[in-house]
Order: C-alpha cells, then structure tokens, then sequence
C-alpha cells in the first residue's frame, strides 16, 4: 500500500499491486506534504502545510464510508514530516514551530513536546522500539530524545 | 533522514549534496557518499536490505549500498526535484514522487 500526498492540497491512496486511483482524500486546506500508514495498515497520517495532521480509516473509506479524516492534530506551524511507532500508540510530528510534539493514538492527547532545535524540525523517526526517537532540524542538527523519561539525550549529528 | 530497518544506522543528506550514513549506537560516520552540489530531499532504506536511495533537487536518485560503501546506481530519474521515495518490498520496485513541469 502506498500514499502520494500533492501540492493540490490532495492524498491518494494506492492499493497495489494496480495501483489504480479508487480514492481521492480532501480534507487539508493547504499542500499535504507527509504521510504515513499505522503499522496496522488500517490508519494513514498526513501532515500539510494547514498545520495539520489528519487521521484516516482507510478500513471504513474502502468500505465505502465518507472519506473524511476521523482525527486532527492542530499545530502552529507547518508540519514537515510526521512517524508512527512500530506498536501504533505514538504519533511523532515534525515541525516548522521548532518542536516535536508526540501525540498519542490512544487517546488523541499530546504526550510532550520537544524543543531543542533551532528553526524548524524536518524529520523524525522512532527508534530503539519506541523508547527513543530522533528528529533532524534545518539547524543541522540529528537530535535524540529519551521518550520514556521524556528528556534530551544528545546531538548525533551537528553540521549536517 | 532516515534509519534502517533494524534501527542502527541514520541516512541523511546535507543541502550541498553530501550522502552520509552514521552508527546510531557511536555516532561514528559509516559511509559518505559525495554527489556533487545537488541538495538531498528524499532519502529511504530498503526495507529488507542494506540498500537505501536519496533523491535530490535536480532529479537524480542514487541507490547505494551501506555495506559496501558502494553507489549501486546514479540516474536521472526526472527533470524537477524528487520529493519522496518508497521500496516496495513485495517486488524489486522503487517509487519516487517529484515535481516535472
């Protein structure tokens, strides 16, 4: 399965291996320019230049549900780039705010937000099995982050 | 930026085109790859393997290999910038998102 997310403010699911267009999700109001699927394959994020993250189920638009997003996460800035944990309960947003705001599927309630980098946050991604996770900045910085005890651990990369 | 699948290795890219692999665990560099002065703005891992690709602002994708240290493939995939990048592992495919007026 594979998501493409456009500057038409579009996102497109293709179901492979055809890869027809069956679907067309509308429901940013700006460019979209991340997604990600849950580990689950039933759930896909995306992330715009709205300051959005949105929240699809996939199960219920191919069963012919309203195609439109069940959850938001509201930021300041736009979001770069957005991760899921490998068990589905984190979602990570990268940020032009500066900030990476861990939110949880759970309860769709933010867990914490880092800040450290200066400018805005490009990318993230979890590691060591949803302990830790890592974020890249404009500043060139490759941060990492103690998840559980929710503090910074050290710059892996400084001049990238 | 991105990690491999067993999370031990960070890809990531510089805008002055430079391609870097580092250790996680040491944070010691494993591979530099240098592909002249093309801005890096997609990077992916194989899922099952240690081969990854960048894509860059003038439309080439390069497929290397980490283990070896070595460029498996450079080429012009498209005349705009490549945004994104996707293996799919049920087949040998690489897809790239990019921008080509």
């Amino acid at each position: 399965m594979l998501a493409s997310v456009s500057f038409d403010w579009s996102v497109v699911p293709w179901d492979s291996p055809d890869f027809h267009e069956k679907y067309r999700l509308f429901g940013h109001n700006a460019p979209v320019v991340t997604a990600a699927f849950l580990p689950n394959g039933r759930f896909l994020a995306t992330g715009g230049d709205d300051f959005l993250a949105l929240i699809w189920d996939m199960t219920a638009i191919r069963a012919g549900a309203d195609p439109a997003s069940i959850a938001r996460f509201a930021h300041q800035r736009k979001i770069s780039h957005l991760s899921i944990s490998a068990d589905s309960a984190m979602l990570a947003i990268a940020s032009w705010d500066g900030g990476l705001q861990i939110w949880s599927l759970d309860t769709m309630t933010p867990i914490t937000k880092f800040r450290r980098h200066i400018g805005p946050v490009q990318a993230t991604q979890f590691v060591e099995n949803g302990a830790q996770i890592i974020s890249a900045g404009r500043d060139g910085h490759i941060r990492r982050w103690n998840l559980k005890e929710k503090h910074y651990v050290q710059s892996l990369v400084e001049n990238g | 930026m991105h990690v491999n699948g067993n999370l031990s290795f960070i890809a990531f890219g510089g805008a002055q085109g430079a391609m870097r692999i580092i250790s996680l665990d040491d944070r010691e560099i494993a591979v530099t790859l240098t592909g002249g002065l093309d801005p890096v703005l997609a990077i992916k891992y194989h899922p099952n393997s240690q081969k990854l690709a960048f894509g860059t602002a003038s439309g080439r994708i390069v497929i290397a290999d980490r283990v070896h240290s070595a460029v498996i493939s450079d080429f012009k995939a498209t005349n705009g910038p490549v945004w994104g990048l996707a293996f799919l592992s049920h087949t040998a495919s690489l897809v790239f998102a990019g921008l080509e007026d």
